[in-house]
Order: C-alpha cells, then structure tokens, then sequence
C-alpha cells in the first residue's frame, strides 16, 4: 500500500495533513479504502504505542470486571457516580486545590539545558542600597492531563458539603486513595493521550480551513517513502 | 538597519536616566570639584586671580542634551569671580561673573582597574567650543568704586602732609587721618571722584581737599580743594586711572581753588600745583577688573574649557570580575532625535573605524537590552546541536510515552510581525521528522509554526520577577500527540531563551546571582548595578520583542546615589544631632 500511497500524496501534497486528523478518513479521499480489519488495525496502531495499548486493556479489562460495566472515566457524571454512590467516597473540598503533575523531560533536554546555565557572575559585592530583586526564569510546563502525578501525596483537604454530580478526571484525582478511583483515573488519562481521531463532521471542517487544528496549523506535509519498509 | 550595529549585544538608556546620572556625577566633588583654589592669570598686562565655582541647584540647574552620536552638550552653570591683587582693596573691586555656559563634553571609554568604562570626558574641549549664552555680573563704569579705591589708596600713603621750603601741603580724606595739623575743615569733606566724558574720552574727576600753610615769602595759611582730571583706560581685562599722568588737554588741567586768601591764593596755587601733581603722582594707577561683554565671555569660556579639560565621569561601568576573562570595552553612540544612549558591546566584525550606531529600539523605555541577529543565530544553532546531536547525520531521537520520531531538521528563526501571516513578532520554527508507526513506513512530517516568546512580569515593592513562556499559535491541541510535541518544544525554547539572555548579561556586565537548586529562576542585574563612584542602578526587564534583528527586552531603571545620602541618613535615624 506505502507505493501507491506515496505517489497519491505526491500528487496531493497539502491534503497530506489530513492524514493526521484521521488517516482512515483522509486514506478514503486519497481513494484507498481499507478493509474493516485493517482499518481497526490502523486506529489502533496510531492510538497508542504499544506499551500504553497494553496498560489500556489491562485496566479496561480488570475495571470492567470489578464494576460490572465498561467503563467510562472520561465520562463526568459516569465518573461521580462511580467514585460517590458505587465507591460511596465522601466528596472533599478541591475546590481550592490543584493536582499534583510531573515535570517530564524526554532525553534529558531540559535538565542539560538547566545544567549549561552560566554560573553566577556576582561582580559587583557592594552593599545595594536599591533594595529591590529582580529575577529571571523560565515558566514551568502547563498542566496537562497525561502529566498527572500518581504517585504525588494527596493534600489534606476538608470534606465538602454537597456531593458533585459531576467529577472530571483533575477533580477525581483527589480521591486515589482508593484504589479503583486511581485506576480509573489512570484509564481516563490514557484514553485522552490518545491519538485524537477527528469526527467525520471535524474533518470535512478542518478540511476546508473551517477548524484549525495542532496538525493544520503546524504540519506543513506528510510523505511516505515508497522504498521504506514498516 | 539593525539594533546592535556590527556588535552582537547593546544597551540603551533614555536621556532620563542619563540626567539622573549627570546629576549625580555633578555631586560628586572627585569628579566635579565645585570650588577650584584661585587661578592666576594675566588680564592687560595686571596679574589678577580668577575663582571658578560650579553651580547645580534649584536656580541654576545643569543640564543636558544629546549634540550628535559622540558628544553630548552640557549645560553648566558657573560662577567666576575676578579680582586684582595690586587693586587698593581686591575685596571691594571684585567682579562676579555668572553664566549658564554649554560645553560639549565627548563619548568615550577608558581603563580603571582592568576594565574599560564608558562615560564623558572632555580632553579635547577648547574655548571655542564653550558657548557663553548670556552673563550676568558684568561691571559698569562707577565713579563710586574709584572714590573707594582712592581712599584706600590715601590710607596706604606714608603721610598725607607734605613740606618744602618751609611751606606745608596737607591733602584730607575726611576723618581719615587724624594726626593732620591742621585738621580737615568743617564738615570733613572727601576725596571724591565723577566720571566725566569729554570728547569720547573717559575721565574720573577728583576733588581732593587740601590745606596750605605758607611760611615764605609771607605767613599765610588756607583750606581748598585741588581739583584734576585723570583719564580712564579701559583694557581688556581692566579699568585703570593713572593718577600720575595729567591731561593734554588745557581745559582739563589740575587746579587747586583755595576757600579765600585774597589776591595772593591764585599765586599760591600756581606755586603748589607741581607739588600737587607729585602727591597725586603718589596714589598710582588705581586699576579695578573690568570686562565688555565680550571680554567676560571669552574669559568665562576660557576658565569653562580649563575647569573641564581634565574632568570626566562614567555613565556604564561594567566589570569583568574575572580578570582572565575581561569583558569587550563598552563603545558608545548617542542617538538624539530619541535622546538614546546605545552601549555597544562584543564587536562581532570589522574594527573600532567601522563601527555605526544602532537602530533605537529603546521606545519610550528607560532602558532597553537586544541581543543582534547573528548572535541570537548562533546561540540557537548551538542549543540545537547540543540537545539533539544527531541531527547532523541519521537524526535525533525523540521519545516520549506516546511515541517516538526521529527528528532530522530542526531550525528557528527570529522573524518579522507580518511574517509567515503572523500579526506578532515570532520564532518561526521549521522542521522534518520522521513518526515512528507500528507495522507501516514511518511517514516523513514536515512541520512549522510560529512560536511567540512572552516575559510575564511581576512587581512588587521588592522584586521584578520575570519569567519566560512560550506560547505556539492559536489552535485547538487538545490532548492529541501534537499537544505532545508542542508540549516538548515549548519548554526547551524557554530555556534556550533564557540562555541566551542569561549570557547577554553576562557579556555586558550584568550580574548573574547563583543558582539555587530546585529553582526556576534567579536573581540578576540586567545592567551593571554600579555606576562607578556616581551611582547604583537597578534594571527591571518588563518585555520581550523577537524581530528578525534578533531580540530586545524593554525595561526600567531605578537610579539612586551611590554611598551614604541624607535620605539613606534619615532612613536609619543616623542624621547629626545638634
């Protein structure tokens, strides 16, 4: 298929960039269609590499039979029912608090860049009279879901009044201390690292220049190499 | 085009705190003595001593302003004062000349302690270069001041009693000589003196009283008044009567008119009058410091040009702290249509004769720091090549949990606003990589994206804290792998960014305090924090700007004086007490 492919994108390089909103969807317009077992192939090989493929299924596979249901943790109702109702938790005050996320640094680059800083200069050891600092950093990395600390201590927080109808996955975070509401919310946080396939209505959208998304507004193109073996 | 010239960093400051700086200089009495000892020189021919003060208060303010891109144009209020020994009192004729004179004082750097400051001398100044608008102080012809300089004069006089043959000449001033036999007549009358023109000659007319006693041929004894002419000459520097030299002019011969004495006092007087003209001949020249406008002018040009030339005092003082590594001599060029002090520093290519002034980037800033394009270029290329050494041959390995790609090219480039169809000054960041996908050829990714570099500034009494963030165009990621990317770039250009401005601090002569473990960020000194022996500074750094001349960072500055003031005094309860 990486042949013909090649040749088709070739010939439509801007389109290429459509792969990446839905690549069976863009596959389609580039006029190869894929057979149902290919296509889940497809979705599934793009999702998640295959270490994260298989943490999903262990967890969908163990939740599933301790809940007695599929489960859903990116679902906010689904998720406070489980964790006040089923697990009968009592709702805390979060409010106020923010979860704890990690600070990742893939390959070290930060920490060497950290590590090549000049070391201080401190030329000039009069007394100041100008009693005012001023100081100079880099802002630490935004939150986002897939840095969830785990591991971090749970604040101490006090118990909440009303019981949450709903709960998203930052939110259950402050209740996993019990072991199914960490599952879940590990599940949760997977199932949004995820490989975001766009809706059909998102991609005819994106398509035409009426959404903007990370992919069209930062990939340029997508090639395949003809001669490249998988 | 450019905002570092043929330099790689530049500092600018507003002429704001340039005045701010001058201002403390001029309190400094090392650099600026306000009160010379006298200097002697020569006015007409008259020795006489000249006094120079430099005046900076409420009503004689000093001042600057920028002339061209080397030299600015002070503007120093100065007050010479002029008096001749040899004048009957130098108290009482003194001349004080005060004027607000410009002077151009030049842009340049010299050593102190192995480093090279920039500042303001005035080496090569001369009178001709010093502008004296407007004086006041100048004097006028007075009568009155000769009228005291002859009764000083009468004072110093050995005796006021002259006799010959038996005949007796007294000359009175009044009750100044007492001993006098006999003494002056009803009503002591002065010596007193008019100015009078005759013709388009000056002259000071003295009346001078007198008493004659006459023993031979026959006893007679009368009081009078001589009366004489004595011509005014005014020199360049000078004003002298020359009591010894009688007019040409019949009309203006010495006389001497007794108060009665019948027919014989006329003979008298005719008999007297060459003794007379000795006794006058006594009093000397009688000189008092004098200038036309243009005179005072000149002198006070010439004293402003003498006071400066040795003078000079720095603006930007940077030190090195590390004599093996000495940082670039700081090169100064003023811009003055904006009134912008530009410090070039780290001349990049040609020599000292090609150096140019910069672009003002400065805005309506007090001060402002841009790292040029080249080095900027150079600093990226260099992060890059550290973080991902494969780039220059299979690529460069990038992992995460939710994939892994090689990275085979990765630039960024400092750009325009308009640029890429971005509003906004960015970091256009281009690159190719290659997605590792399970059980297919790896697809080839060409990606690029405007990247904008925010410095989000907080203040407070305290401290200026500021951080770097980097934001990429505005799209929805969400959580996808390109939230990932995105997500891994960001923070690496933070922090190459903030290299890059870490060692521009260095290189102009910042301060960089030591880094404290676990910390994002540290304490510095965008600028040197001292101005040496004038003042303390503090740089806030409020902005960042990314062109493709590189990158400027706009800020403020806190100016106060260096050592102990009276605030400081005040602040500690340390003032005297009486």
């Amino acid at each position: 298929m990486a042949r013909p492919l090649a040749k088709r994108l070739a010939a439509d390089p801007e389109f290429s960039v459509m792969l990446l909103a839905n690549p069976v969807l863009a596959l389609e317009k580039y006029g190869i269609k894929l057979t149902d077992r290919l296509r889940s192939h497809v979705l599934q090989a793009l999702r998640h590499p295959k270490a994260l493929r298989d943490r999903r299924a262990a967890l969908e596979h163990e939740l599933e039979h301790k809940l007695g249901e599929r489960p859903k943790p990116n679902d906010p109702k689904w998720l406070a029912n489980q964790v006040f109702v089923e697990r009968k938790l009592s709702p805390r005050q979060t409010e106020a608090a923010s979860p704890a996320y990690r600070e990742e640094d893939p390959g070290g680059i930060v920490a060497s860049l950290k590590a090549a800083r000049l070391p201080g200069t401190n030329r000039y050891p009069e007394v100041r009279r100008i009693q005012v600092t001023a100081r100079l950093g880099v802002a630490p990395s935004p939150p986002t879901i897939r840095r969830l600390d785990l591991d971090a201590p749970l604040p101490d927080l006090p118990p909440a009044s009303a019981v949450p109808v709903s709960l998203t996955l930052e939110q259950a975070w402050f209740y996993k201390d019990d072991p199914v509401v960490r599952d879940l919310v590990e599940l949760g946080t997977i199932e949004r690292r995820g490989f975001r396939f766009r809706t059909p209505a998102d991609f005819r959208a994106i398509a035409k220049g009426e959404k903007v998304d990370g992919f069209r507004a930062f990939v340029r193109a997508v090639r395949v190499d003809a001669g490249k073996r998988p | 085009m450019s905002n570092t010239a043929n330099f790689d960093y530049c500092v600018q400051l507003g002429l704001g705190p340039l005045k701010a700086i001058f201002h403390l200089a001029l309190k400094n009495e090392e650099i600026f003595p306000h009160n010379l000892p006298p200097i002697p020189v020569n006015l007409g021919g008259h020795a006489a001593t000249v006094s120079v003060r430099l005046l900076d208060d409420e009503t004689d303010p000093a001042d600057l302003s920028l002339d061209d891109s080397k030299h600015i144009r002070f503007d120093l209020p100065l007050e010479i004062s002029v008096q001749i020994p040899d004048s009957p009192d130098p108290s009482l004729s003194q001349v004080t000349l005060k004027s607000t004179v410009t002077a151009p004082g030049k842009l340049n750097h010299w050593p102190v302690d192995g480093d090279d400051q920039l500042g303001i001398e005035f080496s090569d100044i001369t009178p001709a270069a010093v502008t004296v608008p407007s004086l006041t102080g100048l004097p006028t012809l007075d009568s009155g001041r000769f009228e005291a300089a002859l009764h000083t004069r009468y004072e110093s006089l050995p005796t006021h009693s002259f006799t010959a043959v038996g005949n007796t000449l007294n000359v009175y001033d009044g009750t100044r000589d007492p001993t006098l036999n006999p003494p002056n007549k009803a009503g002591n009358p002065e010596i007193h003196g008019t100015l009078e023109t005759h013709g388009s000659v000056d002259y000071l007319k003295v009346t001078l009283p007198i008493h004659a006693t006459i023993t031979n041929p026959i006893p007679w004894a009368n009081y009078g008044i001589a009366t004489f002419y004595r011509q005014v000459d005014q020199q360049s520097g000078t004003v002298c009567v020359l009591m010894a030299q009688e007019p040409a002019d019949p009309a203006l011969a010495s006389t001497i008119a007794f108060d009665g004495g019948g027919p014989i006092a006329a003979q008298i007087a005719s008999a007297l009058k060459p003794q007379m003209i000795a006794v006058l001949a006594g009093f000397g020249s009688v000189c008092e410091p004098w200038f036309t406008d243009a005179d005072a002018k000149a002198l006070i040009a010439e004293q402003a040009a003498a006071y400066l030339k040795p003078l000079r005092f720095p603006f930007f003082t940077p030190r090195s702290g590390d004599p093996d590594h000495p940082l670039s001599t700081p090169v100064g060029f003023l811009l003055p249509p904006t009134g912008t002090l530009a410090v070039l520093m780290n001349r990049r290519s040609g020599a000292e004769a090609d150096d140019f002034a910069p672009d003002d980037f400065r805005g309506g800033n007090a001060l402002a720091l841009a790292i040029g394009r080249a080095m900027l270029d150079e600093t990226i290329a260099k992060a890059i090549a550290d973080q991902f050494p494969g780039l220059n041959g299979d690529g460069a390995e990038v992992t995460t949990a939710e994939g892994t790609a090689t990275l085979h090219s990765l630039t960024v480039t400092p750009s325009d606003p308009g640029e890429h169809d971005t509003a906004e000054g960015h970091l256009w960041t281009e690159g190719e990589a290659e997605v590792h996908i399970e059980c297919w050829p790896d697809p080839d990714v060409s990606f690029s994206a405007a990247i904008f570099l925010r410095l989000d500034v907080v203040e407070t009494d305290t401290e200026c804290s500021g951080t770097f963030r980097a934001e990429v165009g505005d799209f929805d990621a969400s959580e996808s792998c390109c939230d990932v990317f995105v997500d891994l770039l960001i923070p690496v250009v933070g922090w190459i960014m903030l290299g890059v401005v870490e060692s521009m601090i260095d290189s102009v002569g910042g301060e960089l305090a030591d880094q404290i473990a676990g910390e994002q960020s540290r304490a510095l000194q965008p600028v040197p924090p001292v101005v040496a022996g004038v003042a303390e500074l503090q740089g806030c750094l409020e902005g960042c700007e990314t062109s493709s001349q590189g990158l400027v960072l706009p800020g403020k500055l806190r100016i106060r004086r260096e050592g102990t003031s009276f605030e400081d005094l005040a602040d500690n309860g340390d003032l005297p007490r009486p």
